[in-house]
C-alpha cells in the first residue's frame, strides 16, 4: 500500500474521488456565492449610476462593468477546473 | 518563481524553522484563514457603503460602510482603509512563499495589483496628514479618483484583488496535475503521494 499524505497527515488510502470533487465543489460554490452577491451590488451600482447625475458616470459604469466582467472571468476558471484521471487516482504525475 | 520540479523537499523539524517558514508551512492554513477574514472585513465595509449608496439612497457622505457608522473618524482620517491595504499588502508578501506554480502566479498577481491599491491609499492618507489635499479638491483625492468616482473605484480596485487571490487559494487547495502541493502545509485537499514509498 502506497504510503500518502492526506491534509498533511499521514495514511495508507487516498481519499475517494467523489470525497474530494464534493470539498472542490462546495469551495467553488462558497465562492461563487460571494462573487454573485458582487455581481448584485454592480448591478445595482449601474441601475443607480443611470437613475442620478453624478461626475464621471462613464468612469464609474467603466469600472462598475469590469468588476462584472473579472467576477465572470473568476467563475469561468473555477468551474472549468475538473478532477483530472491521475488526480482521481491520488498518483501525482510529477 | 517557486520550483515545482516535483522533487520533494523534507521540511525541517517546526523548532528549526524560522517564522517565515512556519506561516509559509505548518501555520500556512492556519494564516490564510486569518488573512481571508481579515480580507472579508474589508470586503464588508465596501458591499455595506455600496449598498447604503445603492439601495438605500443614503448620501455619498454619509455611507460610511460598517465600522464608519459608529467610529466616522475612521473614515474621515483614511485610517481605515489605508490600514486594510497595507495589512493586506503585507499579508499578500508574506504568504507568497507558500503557493507554489499555477497558485503562486495568481498570488503574485493579487500581490501587483494590491500593490498600486496601497499606492493609492497612500496618496489619500497623505494628503490627510498634510492637510492639503491635490488637485484643490474638498476632500482627499487618489490618481484614478479624476476619472472614477471613489465608490466604484474602490469597488473595482478590491474585486481585481480578491478575484486572482481566491483564484490562487482554490489552486493551493486543489492543485492542478503535475503540480505538487507544498511540502511543507497542509492546505491542500487532494491525496499526495509521499516521497517514500513502502
Amino acid at each position: 500500500m502506497p504510503v500518502v499524505h492526506v491534509r498533511g497527515k499521514r495514511a495508507t488510502q487516498p481519499l475517494p474521488v467523489s470525497s474530494e470533487n464534493n470539498a472542490m465543489n462546495l469551495v467553488r460554490s462558497i465562492i461563487s456565492g460571494f462573487l454573485f452577491v458582487v455581481l448584485a451590488v454592480v448591478t445595482a451600482g449601474w441601475r443607480w449610476t443611470m437613475l442620478h447625475t453624478i461626475p464621471h458616470a462613464g468612469g464609474a459604469r467603466v469600472a462598475l462593468s469590469l468588476c462584472g466582467v473579472a467576477a465572470c472571468i473568476c467563475l469561468c476558471v473555477l468551474w472549468s477546473v475538473r478532477a483530472t484521471p491521475a488526480t482521481k487516482q491520488g498518483q501525482s504525475t510529477t | 518563481m517557486q520550483n515545482f520540479s516535483g522533487v520533494c523537499q523534507i521540511p525541517r523539524p517546526i523548532a528549526e524553522q524560522s517564522w517565515m517558514q512556519r506561516i509559509n508551512g505548518p501555520w500556512h492554513k492556519q494564516s490564510l484563514w486569518i488573512y481571508m477574514a481579515i480580507v472579508l472585513a474589508h470586503w464588508a465595509e465596501h458591499l455595506a457603503q455600496a449598498t447604503q449608496v445603492y439601495v438605500l439612497g443614503w448620501p455619498i457622505p454619509d455611507s460610511r460602510g460598517v465600522l464608519g457608522i459608529w467610529f466616522p473618524w475612521m473614515i474621515k482620517s483614511e485610517a481605515l482603509h489605508y490600514g486594510y491595504a497595507l495589512v493586506m499588502l503585507i499579508g499578500l508578501w508574506l504568504l507568497r512563499k507558500g503557493f507554489v506554480g499555477q497558485s503562486y502566479r495568481w498570488w503574485m498577481i493579487a500581490f501587483w495589483i494590491q500593490f498600486w491599491h496601497h499606492i493609492e491609499h497612500a496618496i489619500l492618507q497623505s494628503q490627510v496628514l498634510l492637510h492639503h489635499n491635490l488637485f484643490r479638491a474638498p476632500v482627499p483625492m487618489s490618481l484614478i479618483q479624476l476619472i472614477v468616482p471613489r465608490v466604484e473605484l474602490h469597488l473595482f480596485y478590491n474585486t481585481i484583488v480578491f478575484i486572482p487571490m481566491v483564484i490562487a487559494m482554490f489552486f493551493h487547495m486543489f492543485p492542478l496535475p503535475g503540480e505538487e502541493a507544498h511540502a511543507g502545509c497542509s492546505c491542500a485537499w487532494q491525496t499526495r503521494h509521499a516521497t517514500v514509498a513502502s
